[in-house]
C-alpha cells in the first residue's frame, strides 16, 4: 500500500487587522514508501506538521488529493477514514497525548479497544520492553515523566503494526540516549516494511533517514543523502 | 482491608446509633396520655431502643476484631437483629389504634427504613469480609 | 468488553467528585419530579376520594353543630364529636320538595379509655335508606351488618375478627375499608341498631355529654341527594327557611376550601418542580460542557488513534447515560422511600386529604421520572457531544506547543 500526496497545498487565513491568507504548504507531490524512513526537517512554522496532519487524514488539504493506492483518502466517509487510520496509520502527535483515566498498558492498547478488538497485551508489553518502560505498565500517566509519556505514545502508534507511521517531533522532550533508542526503533520499523515519516528539527535524525526532506516556508525540497 | 468495607462498617455504627437514639429523641412514638400513662406504642419504642443498643454495641465490636470471619459473623447477627427490629412495631408489639398517630406515621416507618439499611449494609459488609478473608 | 473496562466508565471513575456531583444532581431531578408528581396526584386522588365519600349533595345538621364550628372538623378533619336532633325534624326535612334520596346518620365518639387510648368517631347509618356509606362498605364486605358488627376505617389498627369495646359493649370487626386518605379512615361504621345501643350505653354510663336524649328518637345528620329537576341550592334554601333549628349545607361548599388549598399546594409543587428542573438541566449542561472542554485534547488523541466523530459523540453520551441512569434511579428510589412509608405524616402535615394512587400508577411515575431525568441528562450532554464531534483535531494537538 502506498500513501501518495498529489499536488496538495494548505492555505490558512489569519484573522488580523487585514485578512491575511498564506500557504502553510505550497503545492507539492509527495509519496511515502514502504520500508523506508523519511525524515522531514525544517524550522518551526515551516509547515511540517501541517503536511503530516494532511497525510494522517486529520486535515483536509486546500487543493490536491491524498491517495491510498488509488483511493482518495478524503473521499472516504469519516467512519471509513477513522477505521483506516485506526488499522493502518500510527500517528505520534506532538506534546503529551495520554488519556489520563487509563494506565500505561491500557493507553498503549487503546487503538485495539477503540476499534472494538481484543487488546494484545503481550505485544504491548514487548513494545514497552523495547522502549524500556515495561516496568511502568500499570502506572497512571500522571505518575510519568515527559519522556516516558512520549515513549508510551510511540508504543501506542506501533501497537497495531500499521503500514504507515507518522511521527511529529517524536524526540522533542527526550534525552540523547532515549532519542537514540527511539530513532533506532523507528529505523527498525522501516526495515521491517513500514513506511515511516518523521517530522523533526533534530539534526541527528538525518543519519537514520533513508530519504531526507527540508521544508522552508511551505515548500518541500528533497535533500539527497 | 478495603476502603469500602471500612466505610460500610462505619456506616453500620452510625445507622445503629441513629436507630437507637433517634427512636428515643427524634422519631419517638406517641407522647404520654394526659393522665401521664403510656400508650401501647411506648413499649414498642422501648424495644426498638433496646435492640438499637445491641446493634450499636455489635457494630462497635466489629472494629475490635481483625479477623474477617469474626467480623462477618458479628455482622450476620446484626442482620438478624435488624430483621427483629422490623418486626417489632405493630407485629410483635401493637401500636396505637389509629394509624395516623405518631407511632404509626413516624416511628414505625423510620425504624423500618433504618433497619432495612442496617440489614443491607451488614449483609453486604459481612459478605465482603468473608471474601477478603478467603482471598488472603 | 466489560463495562468497568470501557472508556466512558474509566473516564467517570477517574473523576470521582465530578461524577458523584452529576449523579446526585440527576438524583435530585428525578426525586423532585417523582416526589412532586406523586404528591400532586395523591392530593388530587384524596380530594376525589373525599368527594365520593361525602357522597351526598346536601348535609343537614342541627344548628348548634355549625355554630360550634365542629361540623367541618368532624366531617373533614377527623375530629371526634357528636350532636343530635329530634326525629321530628328529620320527618319535616323529608317532606320538603325535590328530595331524591334521604338517609339519617348517627354520630358518637368512643371514650378514650375504652379500647385504644384515643377516641374514635363512630358513625351509624340506616341500612334501609343509606346511599353514602353502604356502597363503600360493599367494596370490602358484601353481607349486611348484624347487630354489634362494625366496619373499621383503614387507618384504625384493628383487623377483621378483632373485637373492639365501646362503652362496655363488645363489637365485632367484620370488615376493614379501603383507604380514602380522608378523615373517614379513622372512623368506625355501624348500622343504626348498633349505634343506638352504643348511645344508650354511653348514656347509662353517664359518659355522653347529652343527658336527656332518647336514642330511638334522635338523628345526628341527614344526607340528601336532590331529585331530578331540582338543584341542591333550591333544596338547601327550602330546608333552611322551612325547618327550624337545622342547617342545610351543600357538601360542595364544604370542600371548596379544601380544593382551594389543594390547588395552592399543587401550584407551589409544580413551580418547585419546574425551577429545580430548569436549574438542574442548566447545571448539567454546564457540567458536561466543562467536562468535555477540559478534555478536548484527550478527544483529539482519540481521533488520532482512529475514533470516528460518531464514536467521540458516543463516548460523551455514554458518560451522560452512565451518570444519569444511576442518578435518576437513586432519586426515584429515595422518593419512594420517603413518600410511601411516611405518607401518613405528610397527610398530617399538609392537613389535606392525601391518598396514594394505585401501585400501577406509581410504577408508571417511577418509569416516567427515570426516563425524564435520563432524557434531560442526555439532552444536556448532546450539545457537548455534537461540539466534540466537530473538533479540529490538528488545531487542538498543535495548541499546546
Amino acid at each position: 500500500m502506498t500513501l501518495k500526496a498529489q499536488k496538495i497545498s494548505k492555505e490558512f487565513i489569519r484573522e488580523m487587522k487585514h485578512t491575511n491568507r498564506f500557504f502553510a504548504v505550497q503545492e507539492t507531490d509527495f509519496t511515502l514508501e514502504s520500508g523506508s524512513l523519511t525524515v522531514l526537517m525544517g524550522r518551526s512554522g515551516s509547515g511540517k506538521s501541517t503536511l503530516l496532519n494532511m497525510l494522517s487524514g486529520l486535515m483536509l488539504p486546500t487543493s490536491g488529493k491524498i491517495l491510498l493506492d488509488d483511493t482518495d483518502m478524503y473521499a472516504l466517509s469519516d467512519k471509513e477514514l477513522s477505521r483506516f487510520r485506526n488499522q493502518h496509520i500510527g500517528v505520534i502527535p506532538q506534546g503529551q497525548t495520554a488519556l489520563h483515566s487509563l494506565d500505561v498498558l491500557e493507553n498503549v492498547c487503546l487503538p485495539y479497544t477503540l476499534g472494538g478488538d481484543d487488546a494484545h497485551h503481550a505485544d504491548a508489553l514487548a513494545l514497552l520492553e523495547t522502549l524500556e518502560i515495561a516496568h511502568l505498565q500499570s502506572a497512571m500517566p500522571a505518575e510519568l515523566s515527559g519522556g516516558e509519556l512520549r515513549r508510551m505514545a510511540i508504543a501506542r502508534a506501533f501497537i497495531r503494526k500499521p503500514e504507515f507511521i507518522l511521527a511529529d517531533e517524536p524526540t522533542s522532550d527526550l534525552d540523547d540516549e532515549t532519542t537514540k533508542i527511539v530513532f533506532s526503533f523507528l529505523k527498525h520499523a522501516a526495515q521491517d516494511g513500514s513506511a515511516v515519516f518523521v517530522v523533526t528539527h533534530e539534526n541527528d535524525a538525518a543519519q537514520y533517514a533513508d530519504r531526507l526532506f527540508r521544508m522552508n516556508a511551505g515548500s518541500l525540497e528533497e535533500q539527497f543523502i | 482491608m478495603k476502603k469500602i468495607t471500612v466505610i460500610l462498617d462505619a456506616l453500620l455504627c452510625v445507622l445503629s446509633a441513629v436507630l437507637c437514639f433517634g427512636t428515643k429523641f427524634l422519631f419517638h412514638a406517641c407522647a404520654p396520655k394526659e393522665d401521664g400513662g403510656w400508650m401501647a406504642c411506648h413499649w414498642a419504642e422501648q424495644a426498638v431502643f433496646g435492640l438499637g443498643i445491641v446493634l450499636l454495641i455489635l457494630s462497635i465490636i466489629t472494629f475490635c476484631f481483625p479477623d474477617g470471619k469474626t467480623k462477618s459473623g458479628i455482622q450476620i447477627s446484626m442482620a438478624v437483629v435488624s430483621a427483629l427490629v422490623i418486626a417489632v412495631p405493630n407485629h410483635l408489639i401493637k401500636l396505637c389504634m389509629m394509624t395516623d398517630m405518631r407511632c404509626h406515621s413516624v416511628m414505625k416507618p423510620a425504624a423500618i427504613i433504618i433497619s432495612i439499611l442496617i440489614l443491607i449494609c451488614s449483609v453486604t459488609s459481612g459478605m465482603l469480609h468473608r471474601k477478603e478473608e478467603s482471598q488472603t | 468488553m466489560k463495562l468497568s473496562k470501557s472508556l466512558p466508565f474509566r473516564n467517570l471513575a477517574g473523576k470521582p467528585v465530578r461524577t458523584t456531583v452529576l449523579v446526585l444532581l440527576t438524583a435530585l431531578l428525578s426525586l423532585t419530579v417523582f416526589g412532586g408528581t406523586l404528591m400532586i396526584t395523591s392530593l388530587k386522588t384524596g380530594l376525589h376520594s373525599l368527594e365520593s365519600r361525602l357522597g351526598a349533595d346536601i348535609m343537614v345538621v342541627p344548628y348548634e353543630a355549625t355554630t360550634k364550628s365542629n361540623l367541618e372538623n368532624i366531617v373533614l378533619q377527623g375530629a371526634t364529636g357528636y350532636f343530635y336532633m329530634d326525629n321530628a325534624r328529620y320527618e319535616k326535612i323529608a317532606s320538603c320538595d325535590g328530595i331524591g334520596q334521604i338517609s339519617a346518620q348517627f354520630f358518637l365518639a368512643s371514650a378514650s379509655s375504652s379500647c385504644c387510648s384515643v377516641a374514635v368517631q363512630i358513625i351509624g347509618f340506616d341500612p334501609e335508606t343509606d346511599f353514602t356509606i353502604t356502597p363503600w362498605i360493599k367494596k370490602s364486605y358484601s353481607q349486611d351488618l348484624q347487630k354489634f358488627d362494625v366496619v373499621v376505617g383503614n387507618d384504625l389498627n384493628a383487623f377483621v375478627g378483632d373485637t373492639v369495646t365501646f362503652y362496655g359493649i363488645d363489637c365485632h370487626v367484620t370488615a376493614k375499608l379501603d383507604k380514602t386518605g380522608t378523615s373517614f379512615d379513622t372512623a368506625v361504621f355501624t348500622n343504626q341498631e348498633t349505634i343506638k345501643a352504643l348511645i344508650q350505653s354511653s348514656l347509662d354510663l353517664k359518659m355522653n355529654t347529652f343527658q336527656n336524649i332518647d336514642p330511638e328518637k334522635v338523628v345526628s345528620c341527614v344526607m340528601i341527594n336532590a331529585a331530578e329537576g331540582y338543584t341542591a341550592e333550591e333544596i338547601v334554601n327550602d330546608i333552611n327557611i322551612h325547618v327550624k333549628k337545622v342547617k342545610a349545607i351543600q357538601t360542595k361548599e364544604m370542600i371548596s376550601g379544601i380544593s382551594d388549598s389543594l390547588a395552592g399546594v399543587s401550584d407551589i409543587i409544580s413551580i418547585l418542580i419546574l425551577v429545580v428542573w430548569i436549574l438542574g438541566v442548566v447545571i448539567l449542561l454546564l457540567a458536561f460542557t466543562m467536562s468535555v472542554s477540559e478534555r478536548k485534547k484527550e478527544f483529539a488523541v482519540l481521533r488520532v488513534v482512529g475514533a470516528s466523530r460518531n464514536q467521540l459523540a458516543g463516548i460523551v453520551m455514554q458518560e451522560a447515560l452512565l451518570t444519569c441512569l444511576p442518578g435518576s434511579v437513586i432519586g426515584t428510589a429515595l422518593g419512594l422511600l420517603i413518600i410511601l412509608p411516611f405518607n401518613q405524616m405528610i397527610e398530617e402535615q399538609l392537613n389535606l386529604p392525601f391518598l396514594l394512587p394505585e401501585s400501577g400508577q406509581i410504577t408508571g411515575f417511577v418509569i416516567a421520572a427515570v426516563l425524564a431525568s435520563v432524557l434531560s441528562g442526555c439532552v444536556a450532554a448532546a450539545a457537548s457531544a455534537f461540539r466534540i464531534s466537530r473538533i479540529d483535531t490538528a488545531l487542538i494537538l498543535r495548541g499546546d506547543n
